[in-house]
């Protein structure tokens, strides 16, 4: 194809793509508009089938299922089984070829070719409020045109009419589709899942220098020649499609979204002597400091984002870490010389294409697993250029999502290791730092680096601009939001029983119960059923939710579904839990989660007091919600010298009580604790020429963790012993049952194996957790505006 | 990047790391790669005119078998007499669609077919070189035709054409308010409710709470209204009043029982306390709405949608019933059952 082909195919698809298909709701237009807000439940973070990785783990629901299931209807999970017998209508052959599949299937007991074994639905009261579908946008092209399932046959090229499309084989679809390296992938797919050939090819896209793949590849082009292009608009145009058709002004909110996939296998920072070092992130020795050198490490980098959009303004095509790769540092032989790890060029390209390229197009960038990036993601900026990037467009970050909670961490082992002594943060941490999934007995602070945890990264965000005396603003000024991270393309599925027996990364996790109770499983064990976010909108519309996400008036939950409200200010009355109207008074007298305080004029001696309400998750019919146990304010704050510090203070509820449960029952404590709380404090020893920064906390009492429901669905009690002897003695091993009735040998019930009865039992992970609620912070500016 | 074997391991199962692979297994291939091949021309066949005779469709033994072994292959066990029937229909169906298409002719002049047919010929008389138009005549001569995919096609088309009907495109609003009013439990948009709340907390107030609720409940009905209600509220997270609540929504942030105790509840006054999950509650309801179908203009496009489809359905039952008339169905499966009848069903526990 020439070159000026290639263009007008090009022009005319943009020109497509940027007409609106929705109007745009106007503010107070729904009936059930609130003007003090109202809490909002959704999605920012999930995959489907339109996600290379997700594909190949089977997952057929694409974002329309996505949404269907947000709404509460019922989808299907793999395995898939043809149980087709020629008698279902097929698809018409007169129908013009999809640009990109629609991978239909069918539900347990229906015909088709595709039949779902398994199948999951919200239960009733349940469904979402609003989601966005983050599909890795990287190979998008290359996905939809090897992993294309035609439906139209043809006889020649003319008989296709659909852009990027070929008479291939008897059938319509994308040109290369019938190349080698597609065919070897559709053949592959199963050996894939395996994980063939790690060594040999994980470097290929974890280099400092990502790339198209070859076939897509093109010298003119980052986006890849024109066939790639094509059929990464026709992706993108069909994730925005299936947006816009599902949204519903007033009900339900679709978000069109990306995540932007950045995984560098970078080496770590260690000391000449031999001795761990810092262990932070480097390409080459230059990147590190203090004599260091850098080493290979395992694993990869997590730099992760997912890109919201206001609307259906969005660019042609997403900004990928192919176009924008994160920057490698100071030695590296690399294409992209911005500071390691950072995001600069995506951000700056984003703002480009977006913000000053379409009129009405607006984003937030929302960094997760911050857990898992090996110190990468939270590097201070090393240009006010960057800094305000940063500070502009990254105002959320992830706190909690399958592979952990990113807020802090302690261990009783190793007390203060991470920064804190808060014991509430043993929660769902991973025991690893980087994206390898090697489990660590007893991880220390080289292993998971502190700085990629939330808490301190918001300390850090402050001293940094002290440091920095207002010439540059806080990089790291960045709310809450939760999020599954799920590959199943369902949406909150965050209920923990459902967890146990449907995973949520398609065949690969959940295969056996014993895949997910291995903790050397990277998606196994460690790995928790997600969290949520709550965002606090007038109404359920675009503007309204994406205006709450960027002035992070949101609060992220471990899963389950609490409320809370926090609000600061130097003139919130006392007795706002006393009586009246919460909302009204916060909003009068301070400002909501996320928002900034400045300082009163020199004179004031004012002290900033915090009002904080909260009620417990209602649950659904049949599942009553947990009760709160207690909320808690954390402060962090920068003294004159720059040094960070931190308090956590229990400001309602009962710190002593959890609410114990039966874990063998899992029934919640209906005594325990409270169904709402509410509490007023006063920061004392507030110094108003500080920086610092101030969110709530909500603990519900205990509950089951996922494992526990599913070692209770297999009958094992730890309570009793493993198996029993032939005399109906409790057994452990054969080496107890040597007794002479014993038989020799001890035999496990039907209903588990040892493996299993071992993994229930270990305390590798615990029974019960206390499931919580983080509102983003409140910032407190030493400068007055 | 040197990683250990165990982490090698670890890593192989992470999906994003599959995400690799597929790209390297691309990478492998793609030199391989061997590009085009000349686009196919167009053959011309003409149509020949529709057969006027129609023959009895029957199911051989053989195919009743197929049925059976599929069935089986399938569920894991072997039908029962009615399933077997059932599945025999469907297929004796099938069987018309494909016998009324030939009948009709629409086996020719497909070029979907016809390349398909060429391409068979070419390669079962190994002359690569030899003129298209010969080797379809040659093909069709041979009966090369029958078989599964072209077969398909065949009963694809045929649906198509029964289905369509040159009015498809217009849907008005009268149907579509028909449409709507027999498919309410569809259309419904539920019944909402505005109301102002008091709330009395459990948490806060214990056992006393539900004395100081009704004690709160006179006060109120001595005549404060809503906003001055609100100082007498505790602390609560959500705001003290909604308007035009949904039960559903309703239900999902304070419990069912609440949702119904609400839009019971009578309206400009106060009454209560209605226990929620969260506490209790003084309501004061100030407008309500019954479940409503919405305006025409509003599901106009879903609406007409669902009406063509319906229809094109209903044109292809119409067209099937007088087909199967035609083909003299219910004598076939008659016969079919007759068969069927007398046919032991094979052992158990061998399904799989």
């Amino acid at each position: 194809m020439t070159r000026i082909a290639a263009v007008l195919l090009t022009l005319s698809a943009s020109a497509l793509a940027l007409l609106p298909t929705t109007a745009g709701a106007q503010a107070g237009d729904c009936p059930t508009y609130q003007p003090t807000r109202q809490p909002l439940f959704g999605e920012l973070h999930l995959h489907t089938q339109y996600s290379v990785d997700a594909a190949t783990l089977d997952t057929r629901n694409t974002p329309a299922d996505a949404y269907r299931y947000a709404k509460g209807f019922k989808v299907g999970l793999p395995p898939f089984i043809n149980t087709a017998n020629g008698t279902e209508p097929g698809p018409s052959p007169n129908a013009p070829s999809p640009s990109v599949s629609d991978h239909p299937y069918c539900l347990p007991g229906e015909r088709c070719e595709h039949m779902a074994t398994r199948s999951i639905q919200l239960p009733k009261g349940r469904a979402l409020d609003f989601a966005a579908i983050t599909d890795h946008a990287e190979y998008f092209g290359e996905s939809n045109i090897c992993l294309y399932e035609p439906t139209r046959s043809c006889s020649q090229d003319s008989d296709c009419r659909t852009l990027g499309q070929a008479c291939v084989v008897g059938v319509c679809a994308p040109r290369d589709w019938a190349n080698p390296a597609c065919v070897l992938v559709r053949e592959e797919i199963s050996r894939l899942r395996g994980g063939l050939g790690t060594n040999v090819f994980a470097g290929y896209v974890a280099t400092q220098n990502p790339a198209r793949l070859p076939f897509c590849k093109s010298d003119d082009d980052p986006y890849g020649n024109v066939t790639c292009r094509l059929n990464s608009q026709a992706m993108w145009g069909r994730i925005k499609e299936e947006a816009n058709k599902a949204y519903e002004p007033c009900r339900f909110t679709s978000l069109i979204a990306y995540e932007y996939t950045a995984t560098p296998a970078m080496g770590r920072c260690t000391a000449p002597s031999g001795s761990a070092g810092s262990g932070l992130p480097c390409w080459a020795s230059a990147d590190c400091t203090n004599g260091e050198t850098c080493s290979s490490g395992n694993g990869a980098a997590n730099l992760h984002r997912n890109i919201i959009f206001k609307n259906d303004r969005v660019p042609l095509l997403p900004v990928t870490n192919m176009e924008a790769p994160t920057g490698c540092g100071k030695g590296s032989d690399c294409l992209n010389k911005t500071p390691l790890g950072s995001p600069q060029v995506l951000l700056a390209k984003l703002e480009k294409e977006c913000v000053q390229g379409q009129p009405g197009c607006d984003f937030i960038s929302i960094p997760h697993n911050s857990n898992l990036s090996g110190g990468a993601m939270f590097r201070e900026p090393e240009s006010a250029e960057e800094a305000r990037l940063r500070a502009t467009y990254e105002r959320l970050a992830e706190i909690t999502q399958i592979k952990g909670q990113s807020e802090c961490r302690f261990s009783p082992k190793r007390p203060g290791a991470w920064g804190t002594l808060d014991e509430n943060c043993q929660f769902e941490a991973m025991s690893y730092g980087r994206l390898n999934g090697i489990f660590f007995d007893n991880p220390g602070p080289t292993d998971v680096l502190a700085s990629d945890l939330l808490r301190n990264a918001l300390s850090r965000g402050l001293a940094f601009e002290q440091k920095k005396a207002g010439a540059q603003p806080n990089p790291f000024k960045v709310g809450f939001v939760g999020a599954l991270d799920n590959h199943n393309g369902t949406p909150s599925a965050t209920d923990p029983a459902d967890y146990a027996t449907k995973g949520a990364h398609g065949v690969s996790s959940f295969s056996s119960l014993a895949t997910a109770l291995n903790q050397f499983n990277f998606l196994g064990l460690e790995t928790n059923p997600g969290g949520l976010t709550g965002v606090w909108a007038e109404e359920n519309t675009r503007e309204s939710i994406f205006a709450a996400l960027k002035r992070r008036e949101t609060f992220a939950t471990s899963g389950t579904r609490p409320v809370v409200r926090f609000f600061g200010g130097f003139s919130l009355p006392n007795d706002i839990c006393q009586a009246g109207n919460f909302p009204a008074k916060g909003y009068a007298g301070g400002v909501p989660m996320g928002g900034t305080l400045d300082k009163l004029p020199d004179a004031s001696t004012a002290k900033p007091t915090f009002a904080v309400s909260a009620v417990a998750d209602p649950g659904w019919v049949g599942r009553p919600g947990t009760r709160l146990q207690q909320v808690q304010i954390i402060k962090g704050w920068v003294d004159a010298q720059g040094a960070t510090h931190e308090k956590v203070v229990s400001v309602a509820g009962n710190t002593a009580d959890k609410g114990r449960i039966d874990p063998e029952t899992c029934a919640p404590n209906a005594t325990a604790g409270a169904t709402d709380l509410c509490a007023v404090w006063t920061d004392a020893e507030f110094n108003p020429g500080q920086k610092a920064f101030y969110y709530a906390r909500v603990l519900e009492n205990e509950s089951c963790r996922w494992n526990q429901f599913a070692c209770n669905a297999i009958g094992v009690s730890c309570k009793k012993p493993m198996g029993s002897c032939g005399s109906g003695k409790g057994c452990m091993s054969d080496a107890d049952c040597q007794g002479p009735a014993d038989g020799g040998q001890c035999l496990t019930p039907r209903s588990y194996t040892d493996y299993e009865y071992q993994q229930c039992c270990s305390g590798l992970v615990p029974s019960t957790v206390q499931q919580r609620a983080w509102t983003s912070p409140i910032f407190y500016n030493t400068s007055s505006m | 990047m040197a990683a250990t074997a165990g982490g090698a391991m670890a890593f192989g199962r992470h999906p994003l790391l599959h995400f690799v692979l597929i790209g390297a297994a691309l990478f492998a291939a793609d030199r391989a790669y061997r590009a085009t091949r000349p686009p196919p021309a167009p053959i011309s066949v003409a149509i020949p005119a529709p057969r006027p005779e129609r023959d009895r469709v029957a199911l051989s033994a053989e195919q009743l078998d197929r049925l059976r072994d599929d069935f089986t292959r399938q569920f894991g066990r072997p039908p029962t007499l009615e399933e077997w029937l059932g599945v025999a229909t469907l297929a004796l169906d099938e069987s018309i669609l494909e016998a009324e298409a030939r009948r009709l002719g629409l086996h020719r002049g497909d070029p979907a077919i016809d390349r398909r047919l060429v391409q068979k010929m070419r390669a079962v008389t190994g002359r690569p070189g030899a003129d298209d138009a010969a080797l379809l005549d040659e093909a069709l001569r041979l009966g090369l035709d029958d078989d599964l995919i072209v077969r398909r096609l065949l009963r694809e088309k045929l649906r198509l054409a029964l289905r369509s009907h040159k009015d498809d495109a217009t849907v008005d609003d009268q149907a579509i308010g028909a449409h709507v009013e027999r498919h309410r439990d569809r259309y419904l948009r539920p019944a909402w409710v505005s109301f102002a709340h008091v709330f009395v907390s459990t948490s806060r107030r214990g056992v006393q709470a539900d004395a100081h609720a009704r004690a709160l409940l006179a006060r109120l009905r001595s005549g404060v209204v809503p906003p001055a209600s609100d100082d007498l509220s505790d602390a609560f997270p959500l705001g003290l009043a909604f308007r035009e609540q949904p039960e559903d929504t309703l239900a999902t942030r304070f419990g069912e029982e609440f949702a119904r105790s609400v839009s019971r509840a009578p309206i400009n006054a106060w009454s209560g306390p209605y226990p929620s999950s969260l506490g209790l509650h003084l309501v004061r309801t100030t407008a309500k709405g019954q479940g409503s179908l919405p305006p025409v203009e509003a599901v106009r496009e879903r609406a007409s949608l669902e009406i063509r489809e319906a229809r094109a359905q209903a044109r292809l039952n119409e067209a099937m019933r007088k087909l199967r008339a035609d083909y003299e169905a219910a004598a076939t499966l008659a016969a079919v059952r007759e068969r069927l009848a007398a046919t032991p069903a094979p052992p158990r526990g061998k399904a799989r």
